[in-house]
Formats: C-alpha cells, sequence, structure tokens
C-alpha cells in the first residue's frame, strides 16, 4: 500500500486496508485446512464424523 | 587516550603488505560467519571503509562464492592524524573527549573475489521448494571480480570519546573521494553507486559501533593474563619494544590498558589549571597518589636513606653515578641526566665521623619495614670486623637501590641538580611542624595502612636520630664501611625480602581505586612518569599491568 | 520415494488426463533422479491414510535436531483415484520410488475428451510448530488446460504465490508462471517433433520421440533473466528393447551446456551419466549414478497377479485402453468387404517388415511387462560428482507394510565452512563424511 500516492488513499484508509488484509491473510491461513476438510466432508455422501475426517491414522 | 604514533611504521613498505594481510583477514572473517572475533580488525584503518561495505550490499544473499583477497595495498604517503582538540575534564563517566583529523592521500587498494553471477540460482535457492518452480541447467556461473580503488582520499573529523569500559567514536565531516575501476565493466556503475550511497551508513553506523564493540571486548579482555610471571612479561615488553609496530588488531590494543588511560587522564588533568603553584606547599602532590615532578626532592627526602640524615655533607658532593654500577632502572628512554640519590653516606660524614651507628640501624631498619609489610621482625646478624668489608658494601648498594626511585628519575630532566641540602632542611621543617605529613603518599587502600603507620611513627623519631648523630661524630672508619666495634649493635638486614621497596613504596603512590575489573601490573609504572608535555604521555608499547596496582583515581 | 500426498496429486493428474512429463519442468526428469535424488535427513515416518472417498490425510513427524511435524489433507473431487492408489503394503516399489521416466510418445497418449469434467483437488499442510501453511488447489479448465495455485503462507516471514496455467495440447506444452517470489515470471514450452507416427520413420514401430524444449524468466524485483533450451530424445533400442534417453541442454546466457545419457540396462539396473560444461568459463563437471533394484521372491508377485491389476502402472493401463494393436494401420480399416481381402494382400507383401516390427514390438513390450510385473524389494541407488566430489548412498524397500528409505551423502567438503572463506583451499584430505543421514518411513493404508 504504500508505493500508492498520498491522494488516492489518505493515510488511515490506507491503514484500515493493511489491517484488512493482515486480517484476512491470518484468516484465509488457519482456515485453510478446515476449509479443505469441510469440502471433503460436505462432498462425502455419509457425512462421517469428525474425528475419522481429522484422523491421519488408519485405524478408525 | 595514550598512543605512539609510530612515524616509521609507515615509511617503508611493510606498512602496505601489513595493511594488506590484516584486511584480507578481516574482510573474510567479516563475510563469514559473523562470530570470529577478528571481525572489527580493520576498522582502525580508515581506508577499509569502502571495502567493508562493498560485502554488505547484496550481502543476504552470499553472492561471493570465495574469499576474498586484497591483492595490492599501496599508501605512498603516511595517513596523518591532527589531534585538534583534546578535551580531558574528568566528568564521572567520560573520561577524555578528543577532535582529530585523519587524512590520507593517493592510496590504493585492489581487491579480488569470485561473484556468483548467476543471480536467479541464488533467489531460487533460497526461496521455498514449494511455491519455487524447477528451472532447468540453472547451474552457478561464477564470475573473478577484481576492484581497484584508486587515489583513495580520506578526510574525516572525529570525535572521540574514552569512556569508562569503552571508547566511541563519531565521524563528523567526512570527505571521501576514491575513483573506481571494476573489472566486470557492466557492473562497474552499479557498484560505485551503491558503494557511494552505503558510504554514510558506514561512517555513521558501521564504523562506530565496530569501534565500540571492539574497544568493549579489549577493556575488558585482559583478565585473563593476569597472571603472567614478571619475567616473561619483561622479555615479552623487550622483544617488542625493538619493533615498529602498527595497531590495527585488538591484540595490540589490549596492551593499552583502560587503566594506562584512567592514570594519564588523571595525571595530564591534574595539571590543568591557571593556578601558578599548583602544589601545595607540604603536600607532595594535588592528588592523591600521583607524584609531580616538582615534588620529587621532597618525596627523596622523605625515603628513608642514609643521605637524607645528612643534608648539610651531602650537599657539597655531586652525584655519582658510576658508583652505582648500574643503572636501576632499565628505562632506556629517558637516558640523559637524571638525579639519583644515593643511599650511602657522605664522604664527609665518614671523614668526619660525625655519624651515628643509632642512625644508621634505624634507616636500615625502616627500609627494611618499608620492603616487606608484613610482619616480620627485623632480624640483624652480627658481623665481626675485618673481612667483612666488602659484604657491607654489598649491602649498602642493595640498600641504594632500593632506596632510589627508579620512576622518578624518567622525570628528571637534564638541568642542574636540585640542591638537596635545602629540601632536607625543609623536609626537616616539615617533620616538625605537621606531624602528619605522610598524607600525601596516603594511600588510599586499606591493605596498604598497616606500613603507613609504621612509616609514620618511624618519621617521628627524625629530629631525635639527627641529634645523636651528632653525639657520635668522634668515630673514624673508612669510607664504605660503616661497620665499627660498635657494630654488634646492628644486625645487617640480611633477610630482606625480593620485594623491592619501592614497589610498595608504589602502590601508596598509585593510590588505587579498588576496581577489580580493571587489569593492570607494575611494569607499566615506568612509562607514566614519562610524560614530556602537558598532553600527552609516552606510553612502552606491550607493557601489563599487574591485577594487583591500580589506577589512580580520577575526579576527587 | 514419492511421498503420499504426492502420489495422489500423480494419481490425480494420470485420472484427468494430464500427461506429466510433456512438461518442460520434467524434462530431465530421469537423469535428476538419478543423480539428484533427494535424501531424508533425520528421521522421519509419514502416517497416510484416506479418510473418506474424496480426502486423504497424512501426519508426519520429522526430527531433525527438532521434532517437527506436519497435517496434511487433501480433498478432491475426482472419483476413481483409488485404481492408481494403493496402500503401502500393496504398491510396487517401482511405483513408489522415482527412477527412469518411462516417456510415451504423444501420438501413443490420447485422452478421452469426451468425459471430461472439470474436476480439482485442494491440498493443505500445515507445519508445527511454525505453523506454515503449504496450500496447492490444482483445476483441471479444459481437456488441455490445467491451473495450479501453490501458496506458501507464514505469519512470520513473507508468504510467496506461484500461479501455473499449463496448456498441453499434444504436441506442444507450454506453461505461464508467475511467482510473488522476487517477481519471478516465466514462460515454458514443449514442442513434440514426432507427433503422429508417420515423421521420422526410421523404423515402422515408432516408439521414440524428439522434444525440444525452452524456457525463458524473468525476475522483476532483482532484474535476473534466466533462460535455456533442451533437446530431449527417448528411444528404444531396437536388439533387445532397453529404453534409453538423451538430452542436451543449454543455457545461452551463462553458457552453461548439459549432457545426460541415461539408459536402463537391464529390468533391474539404471545408470544416468551427466557431463556439464561452461562455455565461458571451461569449468566441467561428469556425474555419474545408478540404480540397482533387487527383486524378492516370486510367489508373492504371482498372489499380487491376481488382486492388484489396479496396481499396475498407469501409463501401461492407458495404453491398453487404446487400441494399440492396430495402431499402424487402422487407417486401412475403412469398413468395406473387400478390405479384408487389401488388407491379406498387404499382409503378404509386407509380411518380412511387419514380422520385423512385431518383433521390436514384442522386443520392447516383453520388456516393458517383465519390468511392470517384476516384484522388487529393494533399491540402491548412487551418485557421484567429480566437482563436488560426493557421494549420495539412498536404498529405498518395502519392509512389511512400511516403505523404508535410509540414505547418507558422503562429502569430503567441510560442512560448516561458508562458500567464501578463504580456507577453502585447503581441504580436500582424502576421506570421506557423512554430510546428510536419514531414514524415512512411510505407511499408507
Amino acid at each position: 500500500m504504500a508505493y500508492l500516492p498520498s491522494f488516492i488513499l489518505s493515510d488511515e484508509s490506507k491503514e484500515r486496508i493493511t489491517k484488512i488484509f493482515n486480517l484476512s491473510q491470518t484468516v484465509a491461513h488457519y482456515g485453510w485446512l478446515p476449509f479443505v476438510l469441510y469440502l471433503g466432508w460436505a462432498h462425502t455422501s455419509n457425512r462421517p464424523n469428525l474425528f475419522s475426517l481429522l484422523s491421519p491414522l488408519p485405524s478408525v | 587516550m595514550s598512543f605512539r604514533f609510530n612515524k616509521a611504521t609507515f615509511e617503508d613498505n611493510s606498512f602496505n603488505e601489513q595493511i594488506r594481510e590484516k584486511l584480507t583477514h578481516a574482510l573474510n572473517a567479516d563475510s563469514g560467519s559473523g562470530s570470529q572475533s577478528k571481525s572489527a580488525n580493520a576498522s582502525n584503518s580508515a581506508v577499509t571503509d569502502e571495502v567493508k561495505q562493498e560485502t554488505k550490499g547484496p550481502k543476504k544473499l552470499d553472492i561471493l562464492k570465495s574469499g576474498i583477497t586484497v591483492s595490492k595495498v599501496n599508501f605512498p604517503s603516511i595517513p596523518q592524524l591532527e589531534i585538534l582538540d583534546l578535551d580531558l575534564s574528568a566528568q564521572s563517566k567520560s573520561l577524555l573527549k578528543g577532535i582529530c583529523k585523519i587524512s590520507c592521500k593517493d592510496a590504493m587498494l585492489e581487491i579480488n573475489t569470485e561473484i556468483e553471477a548467476n543471480l536467479l540460482l541464488l533467489y531460487t535457492n533460497n526461496g521455498p521448494a514449494f511455491t519455487t518452480p524447477r528451472l532447468i541447467s540453472n547451474d552457478s556461473f561464477t564470475v573473478p571480480i577484481t576492484m581497484t580503488f584508486d587515489q583513495i582520499e580520506l578526510e574525516a573529523i572525529t570525535n572521540i570519546f574514552v569512556k569508562n569500559t569503552s571508547v566511541g567514536i563519531s565521524f563528523n565531516d567526512v570527505n571521501l573521494d576514491f575513483n573506481f575501476d571494476c573489472s566486470i565493466k557492466l557492473l562497474q556503475s552499479s557498484i560505485e553507486k551503491r558503494l557511494k550511497g552505503s558510504m554514510e551508513t558506514v561512517f555513521k553506523d558501521v564504523l562506530p559501533s565496530v569501534i565500540f564493540s571492539m574497544s568493549q571486548r579489549w577493556f575488558t579482555h585482559g583478565e585473563t593474563t593476569g597472571g603472567y610471571p614478571e619475567e616473561k612479561l619483561q622479555q615479552h615488553v623487550e622483544s617488542q619494544s625493538h619493533l615498529p609496530r602498527v595497531i590495527l588488531e585488538d591484540s595490540d590494543l589490549e596492551d593499552l590498558s583502560p587503566a594506562t588511560m584512567l592514570r594519564l587522564s588523571t595525571l595530564v588533568s591534574s595539571r590543568q589549571s591557571l593556578s601558578l603553584n599548583p602544589t601545595a606547599m607540604n603536600t607532595l602532590s594535588a592528588i592523591p597518589g600521583c607524584l609531580e615532578r616538582q615534588n620529587l626532592h621532597r618525596f627523596n627526602s622523605r625515603v628513608p636513606a642514609l643521605s637524607n640524615f645528612y643534608p648539610d655533607f651531602h650537599a657539597a658532593e655531586a652525584p655519582d653515578l658510576k658508583l652505582l654500577g648500574r643503572s636501576v632502572s632499565s628505562n632506556t628512554i629517558v637516558g640523559g641526566g637524571y638525579n639519583q640519590q644515593l643511599n650511602t653516606l657522605p664522604q664527609r660524614v665518614l671523614d668526619e665521623r660525625s655519624y651515628n651507628l643509632n642512625t644508621i640501624a634505624s634507616v636500615q631498619s625502616r627500609i627494611y619495614e618499608r620492603s616487606n609489610g608484613d610482619n616480620t621482625n627485623l632480624r640483624r646478624r652480627k658481623i665481626k670486623m675485618g673481612g667483612r668489608n666488602k659484604s657491607k658494601i654489598q649491602v649498602s648498594k642493595k640498600l641504594e637501590r632500593k632506596a632510589s626511585v627508579p620512576d622518578v628519575e624518567g622525570i628528571a630532566e637534564a638541568g642542574p641538580p636540585t640542591s638537596l641540602s635545602n629540601n632536607a632542611e625543609r623536609s626537616e621543617a616539615n617533620v616538625r611542624n605537621t606531624p602528619d605529613f605522610v598524607h600525601s603518599p596516603r594511600p588510599v587502600s586499606v591493605a596498604q595502612s598497616p606500613e603507613l603507620l609504621g612509616e609514620n611513627s618511624a618519621f617521628f623519631n627524625i629530629p631525635h636520630l639527627q641529634l645523636s648523630a651528632k653525639a657520635g661524630a668522634n668515630q673514624t672508619y673508612p669510607v664504605v664501611s660503616p661497620p665499627t666495634p660498635k657494630l654488634n649493635l646492628l644486625e645487617e638486614a640480611q633477610s630482606l625480602n625480593r620485594r623491592r621497596d619501592l614497589q610498595k613504596l608504589r602502590s601508596s603512590l598509585y593510590s588505587p581505586m579498588r576496581n577489580s575489573k580493571f587489569y593492570v601490573t607494575r611494569e607499566m609504572e615506568r612509562p607514566i612518569l614519562e610524560h614530556k608535555g602537558l598532553s600527552f604521555v609516552g606510553l612502552a608499547q606491550g607493557l601489563k599491568w599487574g591485577s594487583e596496582d591500580l589506577p589512580p583515581p580520577y575526579g576527587c | 520415494m514419492i511421498d503420499y500426498m504426492e502420489k495422489v496429486l500423480r494419481s490425480f493428474e494420470l485420472r484427468t488426463g494430464w500427461n506429466r512429463d510433456n512438461s518442460y519442468e520434467n524434462i530431465m526428469a530421469t537423469s535428476e533422479n538419478l543423480l539428484n535424488f533427494d535424501i531424508p535427513t533425520g528421521l522421519k515416518c509419514q502416517v497416510s491414510n484416506r479418510s473418506t472417498g474424496n480426502t486423504y490425510s497424512t501426519f508426519e513427524l520429522s526430527n531433525n535436531k527438532v521434532i517437527n511435524g506436519s497435517l496434511a489433507y487433501i480433498y478432491t473431487n475426482c472419483e476413481g483415484l483409488d485404481k492408481y492408489l494403493s496402500s503401502s503394503r500393496e504398491t510396487l516399489l517401482q511405483d513408489a520410488s522415482e527412477s527412469y521416466r518411462q516417456i510415451t510418445p504423444p501420438h501413443q497418449y490420447r485422452y478421452s475428451r469426451k468425459g471430461f469434467e472439470s474436476t480439482s483437488l485442494w491440498h493443505g499442510r500445515m507445519y508445527y510448530p511454525s505453523s506454515t501453511l503449504e496450500a496447492m488447489v490444482v483445476k483441471r479448465l479444459n481437456p488441455e488446460t490445467q491451473l495450479v495455485a501453490k501458496c506458501l503462507s507464514s505469519l512470520a516471514h513473507t508468504s510467496v504465490l506461484t500461479l501455473y496455467l499449463q496448456k498441453d495440447s499434444g504436441r506442444n506444452c507450454q506453461e505461464w508462471i508467475a511467482s510473488s517470489n522476487e517477481g519471478l515470471l516465466g514462460y515454458r514450452i514443449l514442442h513434440n517433433f514426432t507427433g503422429s507416427q508417420s515423421k521420422l520413420n526410421t523404423s515402422l514401430y515408432n516408439n521414440s520421440s524428439l522434444s525440444l524444449g525452452a524456457e525463458m524468466w524473468f525476475g522483476v524485483l532483482n532484474t535476473s533473466p534466466a533462460c535455456s533450451t533442451t533437446l530431449r530424445y527417448c528411444t528404444h533400442s531396437a536388439n533387445t528393447g532397453r529404453p534409453l534417453t538423451l538430452t542436451l541442454s543449454w543455457n545461452p546466457l551463462f553458457g552453461h551446456v548439459s549432457s545426460t545419457y541415461s539408459v536402463k540396462t537391464s529390468s533391474g539396473a539404471t545408470i544416468s551419466s551427466k557431463y556439464d560444461f561452461n562455455l565461458y568459463s571451461i569449468e566441467s563437471n561428469l556425474s555419474f549414478g545408478c540404480d540397482v533394484w533387487r527383486s524378492g521372491v516370486q510367489d508373492i508377485k504371482l498372489k499380487k497377479e491376481d488382486s492388484a491389476k489396479p496396481a499396475s502402472p498407469p501409463s501401461i493401463e492407458r495404453k491398453a485402453g487404446y487400441p494399440d494393436d492396430k495402431l499402424m494401420f487402422y487407417h486401412l480399416m475403412a469398413g468395406s468387404s473387400n478390405s479384408q481381402k487389401l488388407l491379406d494382400d498387404l499382409n503378404v507383401t509386407f509380411a518380412p517388415s511387419l514380422h520385423k516390427i512385431h518383433q521390436e514390438r514384442s522386443n520392447i513390450e516383453n520388456y516393458e511387462s517383465s519390468l511392470r510385473e517384476a516384484n522388487f524389494t529393494s533399491v540402491w541407488r548412487l551418485s557421484t560428482s567429480l566437482r563436488d566430489r560426493n557421494l549420495k548412498v539412498l536404498w529405498e524397500g518395502k519392509y512389511k507394510e512400511f516403505l523404508i528409505s535410509a540414505g547418507t551423502e558422503l562429502t569430503n567438503t567441510p560442512l560448516d565452512v561458508p562458500t567464501n572463506s578463504i580456507q577453502e583451499s585447503k581441504t580436500s584430505n582424502g576421506f570421506l563424511r557423512p554430510a546428510k543421514f536419514g531414514v524415512q518411513l512411510q505407511y499408507s493404508m
């Protein structure tokens, strides 16, 4: 955001945008794995329980 | 701050060679792991500046594929160091402030190294493997590069602060100019631009911090070598004193102990006064632990010696140096005439037999007491007359040596010897008038106090002794053999300790602030008194301070 | 050893008809596999599982001074991957380990365009304790294009996003790559000259392929370019049917030329050599690598023959799906009744040459089937390089239900000395020290 000239964006909005950007990155960072798991859960017909979806161990 | 600027070092080519080696060393250590302690070596030489940040520019990616070698260094003219101002105001923290002007001209420097030309390889190797696409046939390609710095002209005004544990330096007005030539013409302009762009940070941040950290290291470093045997040190000193050396490495700089700086600055600052008569009449020095040159005779007169008790007789004699056989001090720097106090009875006294054996005995015992401060009792051995003269001579010589002040002779100039009789008279007057005159060499340290008391009490006897000296004037004896039939009263101070009298004396002289952090040896004492001017004190290199001896106080 | 997640990805590509070997990135895959194979560091354990029909998970623990772990999940909406995936108990070692890449000529490699669905694969892997995230999305847009987005996200450092747009038309494969790391932009292309068999018909049964590729890169942020071009020729030796691959690549920017020659000398051994030469600095390097496969007892193989039919290598699978036998003369079979007569005439006329073709092909196919059906239990890999003076040793094998790979790299250059130190010259004192050592255990179900 820093390279934008100041007449396009004021400082506050720049700051806000940076904050939003950081927040969304954090959300995407931690939300990615749940998202992938949700996709798997939603597209499986018998809707497995969460534990069998999460567990990497093959016993269950 | 004390240093010796050895001009001769810069006049032959060995200087250039040394610079070259040290630069190579420093550059490679610097660009290496960084944990090596030698990293900051070259910072003393202002010439290294350009080189240093050259490695700093694209440093984060390791573009250098080999070590940096400095192939040529040429300083046709001597770098000049001009001290513009020196402020020795002894505030509590900062000891010395100085402004220096450093300039060197027409220097030349050539550096060889190898760089990685395939930048993309560096970047892709650095990036995470997961997201970095694989490139085919993307091997490294190293290019040797030679950089030549021509006509380096540096002019800088620096502020130097010497503090308790470190040296701060700041560059105020830096004029640096050089011609840059690079073997890869493609890169020349960009490298040159980077060099000039980062020059400011080098002088503002890099160099000061490097010097600061380096000074911190050598201010606190020397403790490990504290228990050095004295003989070794002596040899070390002697062997080193002949070599012209450039102080570039911190091992060199270690020799300048902070205690030295403290002492010197205190000494020098003690002279900074507008008063015409700076020292009080009845004291040996204005600051405790320091002996000033004009008070030397007073000091000498109080040293227990045979000569001090017969001032009237002594005045007629010229000091006979040859009698000593050898110079007491190994300080060869000041070889000029000096006023040697002889610990002998004046010839006239012996001729007229106006001495008193009790006096001599008391002098000897006092010398003995001074020489070893512990509680060993003085044991005298009876000496039979006849055939024992020689041994007595030896003893007396020993005493002479102990009573003489090796340090002090450095101060003495070739001028006419001070008239001893007057001094002695004055000191006598002092003795009578002020019973506690001994405060002048008063040691601050508690450890010295028992000796002091003994000394004190000894001085009270002086009038009495002098009176009794006249009583025994009718006895006649050969010159250097005071032993008499009455000599059985005397006992020779056979068990004189190896420790010199003056060591004790000195340790009270340099009344120490006990601060075990400093690293001091007593071998350093000679040079201290060697100062020739107000602002500078010559300092022999390579001398160590013993840990027992301590720096003078400052700011009090 | 190929990770389970990597295998899922490759299965996905196979299932959706994407030819991995038809990319410039993998043009030197054979020699890379044989010369620059990865050696695990420390101890690494992987447990993988197909948790549901569409999701796969892997849990990994590695001990390299500190204990690290990672959790990986894949979701894909592509059905039928189980044909290509098998558990570590059933899988064949030659499928689990990367070795000689058999290049299938593109004219033999046709995927059905009719039943194409736009499928996608979502992958996420979180590393602990650094909590770095690897995210990847692979999307098949249409039969010829694939979009790959890879992202490395970490909260402490900068995140990197790389996008690949790949278009593979069989004869040409083009890729556009953009990466946020140093602003890297790239384009690469691979062209197959033997797109149809009529060209270069030195032999009627043409199983060879000649490919030429090039790549161009430009780092925007550091303004550093890179480019290279590579020629690859794959063929089978006519007598024995053994495959060999030759590549010649050239980096015109830095004058780097490297040539590789890899041959599978028998079903159980591969040899690869690589010679690098720099035109400008006249530096050269010779690398040599080989692997030796050891087969186990035969009865296990027979038992597997029945059950593990889908586990056979997918390239063969593909070929089997295609009417391969009629490859040479399918255009002659144009419906009419007398065409059969014509065919008979032709058969008589070309009998010797057809016989020759058949023999060649049977040679090759026998060889391939022997390779496919072999039941290897372990493989030794060695590689060495003259300039680097190192020796890499890797053992991969199956033990019970585990896939194990253990390897070490021996070198006689000092380990900790940075490259730009001046002591470099006085090293090589003759004996080799291990620079790297590791064991990897893999279990999947």
